[in-house]
């Protein structure tokens, strides 16, 4: 790395090749160059450093133990604020009882055993309909990922976790006449519905920032939650239990 | 604040769509693409526990959490070993034969080349060269005045330039 007397310094040169220097100063270096075989040789030397540097780098990491954090990761835990209080009313409000119910607003609580008969229909928020029956069902034996099917639409569980007070819970996906997702916990040997909200289906990628009332829905998905979703094998283990508690 | 216009999506979501970048500068920094992984893996998981500081935006805060976990980690691994390099290995020869093999060649050494670099130097050039930052970015990022970035930024060059002129002429 000798010294050459150079007639623009190589700071100059590296912001100019940056596209950092003002115009006058740009311009001094555009005219320096034309005048100046070896800075332009020098500029020439910085650029391939930089695209060799690129080409190095190109091929990028995989990330995958980031990508599994994350993909375990709860949402934004600074809005829980916000929808604690909408959580806490509803969980005051005595449980609706019969065929079902129309929710006010995101979220509502019923228990499935005060279900009239098996085959009433559990009405969702976004008038998705659901036989409590197979509602259980799928509850007590449908892994995470896979769907259970009934005339007319079908449940899809999507995560399993523990709640704060050691229940099992597990978060589905209700498609039938409309979307809707609930979570569902495991107390006293029955499902509790604690949380139900419209799902509107569409790319399932970005169904969750288009809406708001499903933001909501995950932030009090994670308050209910006292850690992280099942692994399959958990999963697997609680259900072979009949989600008694551990 | 700006910086909290977008605090309305999930921290998680955001961290997600950062990913690239993070990845890239990650493997800069680290040079090699294990480490990277590790390195954003650690990132991630600080920024989950941790959050992100009221008004302050999360991309430059991410890059600053992934460099000092990262300097903190090559210190623990001078102290284990007596020296901070890290190496990748070799990549197997493909059978697509020598060509491939000679431009892997050619880009292993140029990450070599930047990994004895000094860390300032090499991640204020991964964030600019790289990943074609402006230097007052780089310079919010790395915390430094932006002339100490331009210095920087020099100087690797300089160094690199004059590592790559006497490769060509090499052996």
């Amino acid at each position: 790395m000798t010294e050459d007397p150079r007639s623009v310094p190589d700071e100059q040169l590296s912001a100019f090749l940056d596209g950092e220097l003002g115009e006058a100063e740009a311009a001094r270096v555009r005219a320096a160059l034309a005048a100046d075989a070896r800075l332009a040789e020098r500029l020439a030397a910085f650029q391939n450093a930089d695209g060799r540097l690129i080409a190095a780098y190109a091929e990028e990491p995989e990330l995958a133990g980031a990508r599994a954090l994350l993909a375990r990761a709860e949402d934004e835990p600074r809005r829980w604020f916000a929808f604690r209080a909408v959580f806490a009313g509803l969980f005051a409000r005595p449980a609706f009882a019969a065929a079902g119910f129309a929710a006010a607003g995101a979220a509502a609580v019923l228990l499935l055993s005060e279900l009239a008969a098996p085959a009433a229909g559990v009405r969702f928020p976004g008038a998705a309909t659901a036989p409590a029956a197979v509602l259980a069902d799928a509850l007590t034996r449908t892994p995470s990922g896979a769907s259970r099917e009934f005339a007319g639409g079908r449940i899809t569980p999507v995560l399993s976790f523990v709640a704060a007070d050691g229940a099992y819970c597990r978060e589905v996906e209700i498609v039938a006449d409309g979307a809707a997702r609930a979570v569902a916990c495991r107390r006293a040997e029955d499902w509790t519905i604690v949380l139900a909200a419209e799902a509107p289906l569409a790319d399932p990628s970005d169904y969750v920032a288009a809406s708001g009332g499903l933001d909501a829905f995950d932030a009090a998905v994670d308050e209910i939650a006292a850690g992280p979703p099942l692994s399959a094998e958990e999963e697997e283990v609680a259900m072979r239990r009949g989600w008694a508690r551990p | 604040m700006s910086a909290n216009a977008d605090q309305g999506r999930g921290l998680r979501r955001r961290i997600i769509d950062l990913l690239p970048r993070l990845g890239r500068y990650a493997y800069a920094l680290t040079g090699s693409r294990a480490d990277a992984d590790d390195a954003v893996q650690a990132t991630v998981e600080r920024l989950l526990a941790r959050g992100v500081p009221d008004g302050v935006d999360l991309e430059p805060w991410a890059l600053r959490v992934c460099r000092n976990l990262w300097i903190d980690e090559t210190r623990r691994r001078a102290v284990r070993r007596g020296d901070g390099a890290v190496d990748e290995a070799h990549p197997a020869l493909s059978i697509d034969g020598e060509r491939e093999a000679l431009e892997k060649t050619t880009l292993k050494e140029a990450r070599d080349a930047m990994n004895d670099l000094p860390v300032e130097q090499r991640e204020a050039l991964a964030l600019v060269a790289i990943d074609g930052r402006s230097y007052a970015e780089t310079a919010e990022i790395l915390g430094a005045p932006i002339g100490t970035v331009m210095s920087r930024i020099a100087r690797a060059r300089a160094a690199l330039a004059a590592r790559f002129a006497e490769e060509e002429q090499g052996p």
